[in-house]
């Protein structure tokens, strides 16, 4: 029976958590991030409070979806609702250690992106030091094939700063999306501006 | 189970008859006349509604229904002056089964963020602009083709027992319980550009794709508001 | 009951009790009102319930052979093909076995033969002993044709709750949903205990009709229950499902009863070698899973059962490393130390031992596992990030 109540929560959920609109320029996530976007994109607005993360998308997050970890602090994991992909009981998602160095980041990482996308089997490619935010940083690319066997890549540009993940990531289709998208992702990592108290 | 039927059916926002069809092209291209679609496999599949509102996937019904589908198309294409260029699934590379899964999940977005209200995108405005990409061409068989064309349905029916379980509900409880629905998507893709140039869906709680007749009912309605 | 989710089907981890009818002994055995064994060879008679439920099964299958989820590697499938040719004698042609990658302890039989086992159920046998006795215990489900008779005891209204799962899974998912997803009627059911009593008693025959030590089955069962008792998660979801469930128990016992003084073979060392580079893959598939405690005890009975040593320590040293609580980081230094003196370490294990040396600030020993990574395997993934950690 719990299933049915999931069910309904669900739909309730829907109705009272839409998307809304983030235009081009400067925008602030959570007070924490600033991204300057050079394109229209939409954000699903938080109806889960807990979650720790923004979702923007271009053409719906099946088919493409930039996801922004705001700061993430120790002892949080990335992920607090499971996406429909997943077991719905999927144990607590990894969470944040201000002891991870970056191999053990992009392992947070991907293991969180393949549980909840169905314990896919996820590759991970070219992890390599960057800057974000003007401090250094990681960027890792990845690709799976979706439990509805269409297959994604994507990329993660990020940083662990004074203790918390701070990223973007880009996942989209492997046909279209994902170079369609490309540009503008790297764009929008490249203006990636931690903010704090004081700025 | 009265229940999750109730909430599934309301989830999904079926009104008693619904086509909604959008284009972003006004005519279809016709070099010589008929406009030259692919025509993907249609994928039809037809399930019983059980007594506790389950649905059972009916094959042997899906399977007459896709010959029926199938017949009836090759009628609207001659009304409507098209030549419809048929697509095996068995002679697809990987590659071209990709396409037609991102043209099928491009497909299944549009229902959900364009028909939704809660879901809709901003960004599209209220309109229908979406696309698959240059690599749409990859469906094109023959070179002359301009377009692809993709149905999907699902029709279910009630059993005798879910036909019980109708009576009572409106007996006991008042409440006006589908006997079966029929929800479709047609969908056009141009296959130069990769755009979704036509896009219509059906909801409603009438239509039967296991007659001849009821197919062609269907198909006439799912190519509603096609472009000339 | 069900979860509903697209490939969790039940099937090995059914319910349980008994009734018995041998395929090896070809005995004709029906339950109260089930259908007739099958014949090697026979299709349902067409316009039937039953035929139907085939072909919608045989749409499933031909999304499923095309499925990025499948493992392919010719020398696995070719091995673990002929296991299931040799149990299956007479219908060995109506059959057919897919390795999904799903890193769970599950298999499932369609009702139209087609066979799948999950890659997590791989990574917890022993032997071929005791992938015999599941791949024995699936094959019963097909010729004792257990589905369309779960499939009429529903439409009879007598066993509703069995549906649940698949209505909502169809329901919910709508138009964008593949075949694989809709036509799964012959198993996202869960069989009776019964059904699954029989399938037990059958499996246990074909397993030791075909040389097999038949007891292997029930010390698979075994383990499974130990390794649920430490989920982090408090056993539930799939993995835990039978858990839950006094029948497995039950069941287990009813194995161990009747497999008492047999004896046959494990085929443990063909196992290991056969399944070769895919052990790695199906390593990796459980450690992303995070459950520490669950993946550590697996890891350490594995080692213990002499399963590829090098592995098994570098797994252990994984978990360490990945769950940096007190006292880890030493453990899982240890571990990889083992694992690289062991014979069929994978490189990863001098990575990491780099990565929790220089955690640990020992930065010369850091310095070196790094560099024989490296030299191992240039190609890596994070090639260029352990480059930088050495410059």
């Amino acid at each position: 029976m719990t299933r049915l109540f999931a069910v309904a929560l669900l739909v309730l959920l829907t109705a009272c958590n839409q998307w809304t609109l983030v235009n081009p320029g400067p925008t602030n996530i959570r007070s924490s991030l600033q991204l300057s976007p050079t394109i229209a994109f939409n954000q699903r607005a938080g109806a889960l409070p807990a979650q720790p993360t923004e979702t923007w998308t271009l053409d719906g997050p099946l088919l493409n979806r930039v996801w922004i970890l705001p700061g993430i602090p120790e002892g949080r994991p990335l992920v607090v609702a499971p996406s429909t992909f997943a077991d719905p009981n999927a144990r607590p998602f990894p969470a944040i250690k201000p002891t991870m160095n970056e191999t053990e980041m992009m392992e947070l990482i991907a293991d969180t992106i393949s549980i909840d996308n169905g314990q896919v089997a996820l590759t991970t490619e070219n992890l390599r030091p960057t800057t974000f935010s003007g401090q250094p940083g990681f960027r890792f690319d990845f690709q799976f094939a979706g439990r509805n066997e269409l297959r994604y890549r994507g990329s993660f540009v990020g940083a662990m700063i004074d203790g918390k993940l701070f990223g973007v990531m880009l996942t989209a289709t492997s046909l279209h999306h994902y170079q369609s998208l490309l540009p503008e992702f790297e764009r929008l990592a490249a203006s990636a501006r931690r903010l704090t108290a004081a700025s | 189970m009265l229940r999750v039927f109730l909430v599934v059916v309301a989830a999904i926002g079926l009104a008693a008859c619904v086509t909604t069809s959008d284009a972003t092209i006004t005519e279809l291209n016709r070099p010589n006349g008929a406009a030259r679609i692919v025509l993907l496999p249609p994928d039809v599949q037809l399930f019983e509604l059980s007594a506790g509102g389950i649905s059972e996937p009916k094959e042997d019904w899906s399977a007459s229904a896709r010959e029926h589908m199938t017949a009836a198309l090759r009628q609207v294409e001659r009304e409507r002056n098209l030549r419809l260029i048929n697509r095996e699934d068995d002679q697809s590379t990987e590659e071209q089964v990709q396409v037609a899964r991102l043209f099928r999940a491009t497909a299944s977005t549009i229902a959900q963020h364009h028909y939704v209200p809660a879901e809709q995108l901003p960004t599209k405005q209220g309109r229908i602009r979406w696309s698959i990409g240059s690599e749409a061409g990859l469906l094109r068989r023959e070179e002359t083709a301009d377009y692809a064309l993709m149905i999907l349905l699902q029709d279910s029916f009630a059993s005798a027992g879910r036909a019980a379980v109708i009576f009572l509900s409106a007996v006991l409880f008042g409440v006006q319980v589908e006997g079966g629905v029929q929800m479709g998507v047609a969908a056009l893709v141009d296959l130069k550009t990769g755009e979704i140039v036509w896009y219509n869906r059906l909801a409603r709680s009438a239509g039967d794709s296991r007659t001849a007749e009821g197919a062609l009912e269907t198909v006439r309605v799912l190519l509603t508001g096609l472009p000339q | 009951m069900s979860e509903g989710r697209l490939f969790d089907r039940r099937g090995f981890l059914g319910g349980g009790c008994a009734l018995c009818g041998l395929l090896a002994a070809g005995c004709q055995t029906t339950t109260a009102a089930g259908p007739a064994r099958l014949n090697p060879g026979e299709r349902p008679a067409a316009a039937s319930d039953e035929a139907s439920l085939w072909s919608a099964m045989e749409r499933a299958e031909r999304d499923i052979r095309t499925s990025a989820h499948i493992v392919r590697t010719p020398e696995v499938m070719e091995y673990l093909t002929g296991i299931m040719t040799q149990l299956a004698g007479p219908f060995a042609r109506d059959v057919r076995l897919y390795v999904v990658r799903v890193p769970e302890f599950n298999a499932t039989m369609a009702p139209n033969g087609m066979m799948q086992i999950w890659t997590g159920l791989l990574l917890r046998c022993s032997n071929e002993a005791q992938l015999a006795a599941v791949i024995g215990h699936e094959l019963a489900h097909y010729t004792q044709r257990h589905a369309i008779e779960r499939l009429r005891a529903f439409r009879s209204g007598t066993d509703i709750a069995a549906f649940l799962g698949l209505g909502l899974a169809v329901a919910v998912g709508g138009l964008g949903m593949l075949a694989t997803q809709l036509a799964t009627v012959g198993g996202l059911m869960a069989y009776t205990r019964d059904q699954e009593r029989e399938a037990d008693a059958v499996g246990i025959e074909l397993a030791a009709a075909a040389g097999y030590d038949p007891g292997q089955g029930g010390a698979l069962w075994e383990r499974l229950l130990g390794e649920v008792a430490r989920d982090e998660r408090g056993d539930r979801g799939r993995g835990g499902f039978f858990a839950s469930h006094p029948a497995i128990e039950e069941r287990m016992e009813v194995i161990r009863r009747d497999t008492a003084g047999r004896t046959g073979e494990t085929h443990a060392e063909r196992f290991r070698s056969r399944l070769g580079g895919l052990q790695l893959a199906l390593v990796e598939e459980e450690l992303r899973q995070r459950r520490y405690a669950r993946s550590e005890w697996l890891f350490d009975h594995l080692h213990k059962d002499g399963a590829n040593p090098g592995l098994m320590l570098h797994a252990l040293g994984e978990v360490n490393r990945l769950r940096d609580a007190a006292g880890d980081g030493e453990r899982a230094a240890g571990f990889y130390t083992a694992a690289v003196a062991a014979t069929g370490a994978p490189p990863e294990a001098w990575r990491g031992l780099g990565l929790v040396e220089r955690r640990r600030g020992r930065a010369d020993a850091a310095s070196a596992a790094f560099t024989r990574y490296l030299a191992l395997k240039p190609t890596a993934a994070d090639a260029a990030m352990i480059r930088s950690y050495l410059s």
